[in-house]
């Protein structure tokens, strides 16, 4: 009984899914997949970036448009929200989509109204089930082959650069980098699975796009590299010392006083103050 | 035999009457400048007493001369361990304090002032920072002052002697001093020489007169560390370091140095010695109480034939040895055997050389009987109590050498490294030389007397009618016997020192070897 009902459901899920490929696949929804998929869901949990179920409802539809063209213009001109909205996911900047025209970006809100869920769900509900989700899914990556896709030994199936071109990560037997893209030891932390898969995949920065766009990396390879990136960032977590904070303090000032001890045992004879020091200090003095 | 020439001098002690001409002299001439205010090239100190600076004699506080461990001479406070442990901060520099503040007064204020209640006075200023001061101390605080506890009973070379001998000679009726005027001894084994970093200071080759190169010195002061008698004085205005020059410029032109020139007492000589500078390293190595022996044994005699042979090898000039036969430091230090260096335990071989005082008045006590005397006074005068009577006869001849003020302990502690019987050897001559000279004017004393004592102090008729004769007679070209200066054949002042270094003065030093 149990079994027949869980089969009807999935068999319904899909059927809704290819339903929704086939016929609502509006421009807005194409654009959302394209650009902004790698790091927002609509009602799903955050991801990179915010859920943006509802966000129409919590910004003006000009502010949004203003923030999706350039983030960090709005951040830096002073406004609150965006300023804390950048704090609360890791100051991970949102990539400008300036390519994108007001019409379109319209077309983008209109979709995430559509996909909304009516009642407002309450953020931190959503957050846990996402993450619950994402420690859930298990990658099946092999990290050794991800780490010579990263290094550029193995080529990636469809020639796209290797990573490291750009990218640098601090891991023994890793040769070092670029430095011309993010340091992604610790991207894993940062941005979770979903969003290093995201990234990697959606292709939400231009640069990023630029290179893979007609390359793109397959989905093993992706997992491969995910897989990497734990490992890079399990052992830069493992190498972070623990706060040092007061011992270093206190540690600072017993090592000068051990240092001063020595000194005055080592210079013990010195000669500190003049021979006619006790004849000067009987003497009156008229200040 | 490496003979050398060197201009020497002998200080008489008997004579000084502690005036400090010879210091105003020298500070007229070369230590009115800025930054020198506190230099005294030449200084007079009262003995017993600290000095200056204060408590020099003792090298447990600035550390200066030489030292023997494990049969090797080193420096005493230099070298190159202990520069690298110092080479920030030395710690037996003397401070200024140690010295004393120079100052001077506001006399403009005597006459600027405006009209007022109170009389204007002359406020002290500092020489160093220009603000008033509190006078704390001059270059010879301690002038007379026999007996005080904070200078004369300070006095380093109390070292050897117990708490009992010290109160002696501060015993109110047996109070005494002297007077001991200081300028650079212009040794032969200069600790100076030996510590400079930077190899500013040479002895010079003709004369042996000990200089700082001004345009070399990097103001490392360790010769005023080095030096023991701390003749070496760095210059905080210029960051120099500067020390006497025996007035070589006036030596050159044929004058006395100023000190001397001026000396109201007449106590300065200065003559030529010549002596062998290949012995100089054996004789410093050698134990402490042969140490002067030995210093006086390197000293040649001028009239040698073999001597004056080599000394022309050496390119001495004849008119030097000419002046070296003429010497009266020779007949001092070398013939008559008067004269004493000046602390020789520090190694250095000074070339200045110090006639030891006789004074007071050498007497015998006589024990007498006080008692029927004494009785006839009336109550109220003072009551003699004690039994003995200062006998200034010639009865008794060396009754009380070891009773005079100044044990002999004290003197040999400062002239004789310890060795009372030089010091009594000295006391011997000069008191023969006085004996003798009775004789011929007084006439009290007999023939034989004299001729006895004369004998017993190692002295012919002849040599203390010398002595009396430089002692108490002599004209200015006695004194002074000044070696015409043959520029001609010396190493120019302006050339590079570095270039002759180990090569002229002294024995000890050998040529870096370079290379493998």
């Amino acid at each position: 009984m149990r079994k027949k009902f869980l089969k009807l459901i999935k068999a319904g899920l899909s059927l809704a899914m290819l339903v929704n490929i086939a016929f609502a696949q509006s421009a807005g929804e194409t654009t959302f997949k394209n650009t902004c998929a790698a790091c927002h869901t609509v009602g799903m949990g955050k991801l990179i970036g915010p859920d943006l179920a509802n966000v129409d409802k919590r910004q003006s539809e000009a502010w949004l448009i203003k923030f999706i063209k350039s983030s960090q213009s709005v951040i830096k001109s002073g406004d609150k929200y965006a300023d804390s909205i950048f704090k609360a996911f890791n100051q991970v900047t949102m990539p400008d989509q300036a390519s994108l025209t007001d019409a379109q970006i319209k077309e983008v809100l209109e979709y995430i109204k559509s996909k909304s869920p009516a009642v407002t769900a309450s953020s931190s509900t959503s957050t846990e089930s996402t993450s619950e989700t994402t420690s859930a899914t298990t990658s099946n990556g092999d990290a050794s082959r991800g780490r010579d896709l990263f290094v550029g030994k193995l080529r990636f199936s469809n020639n796209g650069p290797t990573c490291n071109s750009c990218h640098n990560v601090d891991m023994e037997g890793v040769i070092s980098g670029g430095a011309l893209a993010k340091d992604l030891t610790q991207a894993y932390s940062r941005l979770g699975e979903e969003g290093v898969k995201g990234v990697i995949s959606g292709l939400p920065f231009p640069q990023m796009k630029q290179s893979y766009e007609k390359s793109p990396i397959m989905e093993q390879e992706i997992a491969d590299i995910v897989a990497f990136l734990k490992e890079t960032d399990k052992q830069a977590s493992a190498k972070s010392t623990a706060s040092v904070g007061s011992t270093m303090l206190i540690g600072g000032i017993i090592g000068v006083i051990v240092l001063l001890v020595l000194f005055s045992i080592f210079w013990i004879k010195r000669k500190s103050r003049t021979v006619n020091y006790s004849i000067y200090e009987r003497q009156i003095k008229s200040t | 035999m490496d003979v050398r020439s060197q201009v020497s001098m002998v200080f008489h002690l008997d004579k000084c009457i502690g005036c400090h001409t010879c210091s105003i002299a020298c500070k007229n001439i070369w230590t009115d400048r800025k930054g020198a205010e506190y230099m005294w090239w030449n200084n007079v100190e009262t003995k017993p007493g600290t000095g200056y600076p204060t408590k020099w004699e003792d090298q447990s506080i600035y550390r200066g001369g030489w030292q023997k461990e494990n049969g090797k001479v080193t420096l005493k406070g230099a070298g190159k361990r202990r520069g690298l442990t110092n080479i920030f901060y030395n710690p037996n520099l003397p401070v200024i304090d140690d010295y004393y503040e120079p100052f001077t007064y506001k006399y403009l204020d005597l006459i600027e002032s405006p009209e007022g209640d109170d009389q204007p006075t002359a406020r002290p200023v500092s020489l160093i920072t220009g603000e008033p001061i509190d006078i704390k101390m001059g270059p010879n605080w301690d002038d007379d002052l026999s007996g005080t506890p904070d200078y004369a009973r300070n006095d380093p070379n109390f070292k050897n002697m117990s708490e009992a001998e010290q109160e002696v000679m501060f015993q109110l009726e047996k109070m005494a001093f002297f007077y001991l005027p200081r300028i650079c001894n212009h040794c032969l084994n200069p600790a100076c020489v030996a510590s400079c970093p930077s190899g500013a200071i040479y002895k010079r080759g003709e004369d042996g007169v000990v200089l700082i190169n001004q345009e070399v010195c990097r103001a490392w002061r360790m010769c005023v560390t080095a030096c023991p008698y701390k003749k070496s004085y760095y210059n905080w205005h210029t960051g120099k370091s500067e020390k006497c020059i025996l007035c070589f410029p006036r030596i050159e032109a044929g004058l006395a140095p100023a000190c001397m020139h001026s000396c109201v007492g007449r106590i300065r000589y200065l003559g030529v010695l010549l002596y062998d500078a290949s012995k100089i390293e054996d004789v410093v190595h050698d134990d402490e109480k042969n140490l002067i022996n030995r210093h006086l044994d390197i000293i040649l005699d001028p009239f040698d034939e073999k001597v004056i042979r080599a000394a022309k090898m050496n390119g001495v000039a004849d008119s030097t040895i000419h002046a070296a036969q003429n010497s009266p430091v020779y007949k001092y230090v070398k013939e008559w055997k008067l004269a004493l260096p000046l602390h020789a335990e520090f190694r250095t071989l000074p070339m200045l050389f110090y006639v030891p005082p006789l004074l007071p008045v050498m007497a015998t006590l006589k024990q007498v009987d006080n008692t029927e005397q004494s009785e006839k006074m009336n109550p109220i005068a003072k009551y003699w109590d004690d039994n003995w009577l200062y006998d200034t006869s010639t009865a008794e001849l060396w009754g009380t050498l070891d009773q005079v003020r100044f044990p002999l302990k004290y003197l040999a502690s400062m002239l004789s490294a310890g060795n009372e019987d030089m010091i009594k050897d000295k006391w011997k001559k000069l008191m023969a030389v006085r004996i003798h000279r009775r004789r011929v004017t007084v006439g009290d004393i007999s023939n034989e007397k004299a001729d006895e004592v004369l004998k017993e102090a190692g002295l012919t008729a002849e040599q203390a009618e010398g002595v009396f004769y430089l002692t108490a007679l002599a004209k200015f070209e006695d004194r002074f016997v000044i070696p015409p200066a043959h520029r001609e054949q010396a190493i120019e002042m302006m050339d590079f020192t570095g270039d002759a270094k180990g090569e002229i003065g002294f024995g000890i030093k050998s040529k870096v070897r370079r290379g493998i």
